[in-house]
């Protein structure tokens, strides 16, 4: 396992500043993506996990700031100036594939514009990277002419992953880039973006709140709950034995694609996620968790054994020593 | 409900804002004195008795020669304290102002909602009506209804209903901004799924219209009526200005500054002066009151 | 005995340019077969899926079955009755849409902002003349809220006050405020969490349990289906092209299509 980590957040926190106080969008997370890896973020909506996308890149729009910790990539600190490394090391995928291409230019324009501004080519050779890049996405280079309005979402999301991966950037960050879509595209689109990663050893994070994408697609997976971490391991390990009681929560209500469930009503976690300027003391999760017990609600659990942010895992720790 | 107000987030930005809370006490002060313009004002100038011919054309502060009598603002011609002439005109400026904003959004709001509602050959109609109108300038539209109207009234009445035919001629001219962003809104709630539950209980069309629909896009109206009221009253400045408005006996701000124009260059510059002041001031505040509106209301509107 | 059936059910749309720009430019009409010649039937008490990509047709269909939408051919009865029928008397008509009733998509479109829930639950209660006096309907409007999971202090509040999840549970008791026998139900929790998603599912399988409600089921989402629907029919393109009860259809699907949904449904399992 030596994977070299290419990038590392240390304590990092998000914040907004409201007229009713400072709400943490993030708070306290820290996570590494090893190079060759497609890290999968799950939680669900307010989760903070397109806020963790938005840091890395550095597109956090003013009253939020990274107001703590370090973010590394590679062997430099970039959290002063992320900006630098966008669009070149670190590029990134959005959710509607609608409004992320300028529907005035053409596919090919907004291509070799993207080439150009961050790689030292010439016009020839990026127009020849940019018919290059379409191909590898199963895209018909004749096509470099065309207007974003004439593709099908999921023919755009590929010119977005094209896009993307124009500038070869070190990494790819994508938020919910398949929710947008009809599920057999969707397939489709998932499995395009593996292999490309896969060959050229760009590690993905993977943002989304769809379980069976981040199941089928990623490895590890961090979960993350009112801005905080709360469970991260291998997939099939924490979606198998889940440790913390919100990933098992979700676990149990995510209905499967199968004829026996019929009739049965789904597990609930009682509740909702709390809002970010209402966060309960002590583990975010305790007033819906069954096993919450008194140290739960007064003192904010880190990270246990490398796996979950619970205390229920350190007891267990005890026990067994 | 009020205490909801005080706790909005719309009245903590005004807080927040110098000019929204200074454009907007200006306005109020303005309101205020036209409203009680009876109690405030040391003389009433249009009533013929109290008039002395020998006040006339009295600097401000200083005494009358001939009388003894000291005028805060002066004189007019006639006799006039020009303080309480600006206090009457500031009331027929603002009542015609208002009104006829009332008027133009009452009209533009309804055609808007049908216009937007109900789509076809009837949103066609209404739009190409708009766009005619939008061709002139709103002055020439209001000068055109007012000399039709006035030519349609018998010449008794025309003195008196100057008044009501300016508010018609100013309110008919400005219902076209109200219509197309009404419109406009209107087209997008009519497809959210509240507009289909609606009509899934069986409700008519004007029910969905003014029960549904209206309450959700009046919210960009309040910014255009703001707005709306400045041009209504530099609109009827203008008419009265030109002599087609409100006319000697009932004056605006408008008619005073025509009046003082006369005498600008005999050296009288203070029967122009004030009623210019002030009619400055009183526009320049509701747009910029409404200028604070709109910016501050728009991003919350999506 | 069949409820609702839905007998060669057609829309069409045209989609073709203005008549003055086809004169001059010689091109034809462009009409659209939203939905082609559909037919399937629901049994009282029962749930249907129709379960189809976007351009399926299943959002059309789902307007006709309700009445916001008029079949270009074809027809829904519910009950022997047809909504459609130009014949009924406007009381005949109010009768029948009391009957059935919708739930939609989108939380945050389908309750009107500037209403008070109260109001919008109220609503229905009032056109339909279901309960008279203001204090009786309150009562009723509690009530209504209690089922759905929430209270009858929520009533006095705005929908901008509650959470997507809270704000379906206010349109599931709209929908029940009429009294209705059948509910379709729009792709009802697409747009929510996996959490809330179950519990919203939990609650419409509670009521219909406890008020013999016949639902039919707008979806794109396999698992969900699984859990919800007796019967479920494939749509492509404004095709049924596969209809069969829930566990036949995913032991033994028939038609490509349907199999080609079902291997690209993501899933959480492992080899």
């Amino acid at each position: 396992m030596t994977a070299k980590t290419l990038l590392e957040l240390k304590n990092i926190e998000v914040s907004f500043k409201t007229r009713h106080g400072v709400l943490k969008a993030v708070d306290d997370l820290s996570l590494t993506v090893q190079e060759g890896e497609i890290l999968g973020i799950v939680g669900e909506s307010g989760a903070g996990k397109s806020m963790t996308g938005a840091a890395i890149i550095g597109l956090i729009d003013p009253p939020g700031r990274l107001s703590a910790g370090e973010i590394w990539f590679g062997d430099e600190r970039v959290d002063e100036q992320p900006e630098r490394l966008r669009g070149r090391e670190i590029s990134m995928i959005f959710q509607d594939p609608l409004t992320s291409l300028n529907p005035l230019r053409t596919v090919g324009d907004q291509l070799v514009e993207t080439i150009l501004a961050h790689m030292p080519v010439s016009k020839e050779e990026a127009e020849q990277r940019a018919l290059d890049g379409l191909a590898e996405v199963g895209i018909d280079p004749e096509r470099i002419n065309a207007y974003p309005h004439a593709f099908s979402g999921g023919m755009r999301q590929r010119v977005v992953i094209a896009l993307a991966l124009a500038t070869e950037p070190k990494l790819v960050i994508a938020d919910e880039p398949t929710t947008a879509l009809d599920v057999s595209v969707q397939a489709q689109v998932l499995d395009l973006l593996k292999r490309l990663c896969r060959e050229r050893g760009t590690p993905v994070i993977l943002i989304t709140h769809d379980m069976g994408v981040i199941a089928q697609s990623s490895d590890p997976i961090a979960v993350m709950y009112a801005g905080r971490l709360t469970e991260i391991g291998g997939t099939r390990e924490v979606l198998t034995n889940p440790q913390h009681p919100y990933t098992q929560g979700l676990m149990a209500s995510t209905p499967s694609v199968d004829a026996k469930s019929f009739g049965k009503a789904l597990f609930q976690i009682p509740g909702a996620m709390p809002k970010l300027d209402a966060l309960p003391p002590g583990c975010a999760f305790n007033p819906r968790c069954q096993h919450a017990h008194e140290r739960c609600r007064q003192e904010r659990p880190s990270v246990q054994a490398g796996r979950a942010a619970c205390w229920l895992l350190e007891t267990e720790q005890e026990g067994a020593a | 409900m009020m205490r909801r107000f005080f706790q909005s987030d719309f009245f903590y930005a005004f807080t927040r804002s110098p000019l929204a809370m200074v454009s907007l006490f200006v306005v109020a002060l303005m309101v205020l004195s036209a409203v009680f313009a009876n109690f405030i004002a040391p003389t009433n100038p249009f009533d013929p008795a109290s008039l002395n011919l020998m006040n006339g054309f009295t600097p401000p502060m200083e005494a009358n020669m001939f009388t003894g009598e000291k005028f805060l603002l002066g004189t007019d011609d006639q006799g006039r304290d020009l303080f309480s002439a600006i206090l009457y005109g500031l009331r027929v400026s603002l009542f015609v102002g208002m009104m006829a904003v009332g008027l133009a959004m009452v009209l533009g709001v309804l055609l808007g909602l049908i216009a937007g509602y109900v789509g076809g050959w009837l949103d066609t109609l209404i739009m190409r009506l708009a766009d005619i109108q939008m061709t002139f300038p709103s002055i020439l539209i209001a000068m055109l209804i007012f000399g039709v109207a006035r030519g349609l009234l018998p010449p008794e009445l025309r003195e008196e209903m100057a008044i009501t035919v300016l508010i018609l001629s100013i309110g008919l001219s400005e219902w076209v901004n109200f219509a197309r962003t009404v419109r406009g809104s209107t087209m997008v709630e009519k497809e959210k799924e509240y507009v289909a539950a609606a009509r899934l209980i069986g409700l008519n069309r004007w029910q969905i219209m003014l029960r549904h629909i209206l309450p959700n896009v009046l919210g960009p109206v309040l910014v255009i009526a703001t707005i709306t009221l400045a041009l209504a009253i530099i609109a009827e400045a203008t008419l009265s200005f030109l002599g087609v408005g409100a006319p000697r006996t009932e004056p605006s701000l408008g008619t005073l500054i025509r009046i003082g124009q006369d005498f600008l260059f005999s050296g009288e510059w203070w029967i122009l002066l004030f009623p210019a002041l002030t009619l400055l001031a009183l526009a320049l505040s509701v747009n910029l009151f409404g200028d604070w509106l709109r910016d501050t209301l728009n991003p919350r509107l999506r | 005995m069949s409820f609702v059936v839905a007998s060669d059910l057609t829309r069409t749309f045209d989609l073709s340019d203005p008549w003055i720009v086809r004169a001059l430019t010689l091109r034809p009409k462009r009409i659209l077969k939203a939905v082609d010649a559909v037919n399937f039937q629901i049994e009282r008490g029962s749930t249907y899926a129709l379960v189809g990509e976007s351009g399926s047709g299943k959002s059309t269909i789902a307007n006709m079955v309700v009445g916001l939408l008029q079949p270009s051919s074809g027809s829904i009865t519910i009950d022997g009755r047809n909504l459609a029928d130009a014949s009924l008397s406007r009381r005949e008509q109010q009768a029948q849409r009391r009957r059935i009733q919708m739930v939609f998509q989108s939380p945050y479109a389908s309750l009107n902002p500037r209403w008070k829930v109260g109001d919008i639950l109220g609503e229905p209660i009032r056109a339909f003349g279901l309960i008279d006096g203001a204090k009786a309907q309150q009562t009723r409007i509690a009530e209504l809220l209690e089922q759905v999971g929430l209270s009858a202090s929520d009533a006095g509040k705005y929908p901008h006050e509650f959470s997507g999840g809270q704000r379906q549970r206010i349109s599931i008791a709209r929908a029940l405020s009429s009294q209705p026998e059948v509910i379709i139900c729009d792709e009802p929790t697409s747009a929510l969490d996996v959490s809330v998603q179950a519990q919203v599912l939990n609650l419409l399988k509670a009521l219909q349990k406890d008020f013999g409600l016949t639902y039919l089921f707008i979806t794109h989402d396999l698992a969900v289906v699984s859990t919800m629907a007796n019967r479920i029919g494939v749509l492509n393109q404004g095709v049924l092209v596969e209809e069969q009860d829930t566990a036949d259809l995913f032991s033994k699907p028939q038609q490509d299509y349907t199999k080609m949904l079902l291997s690209a449904a993501p899933k959480i399992e492992f080899s």
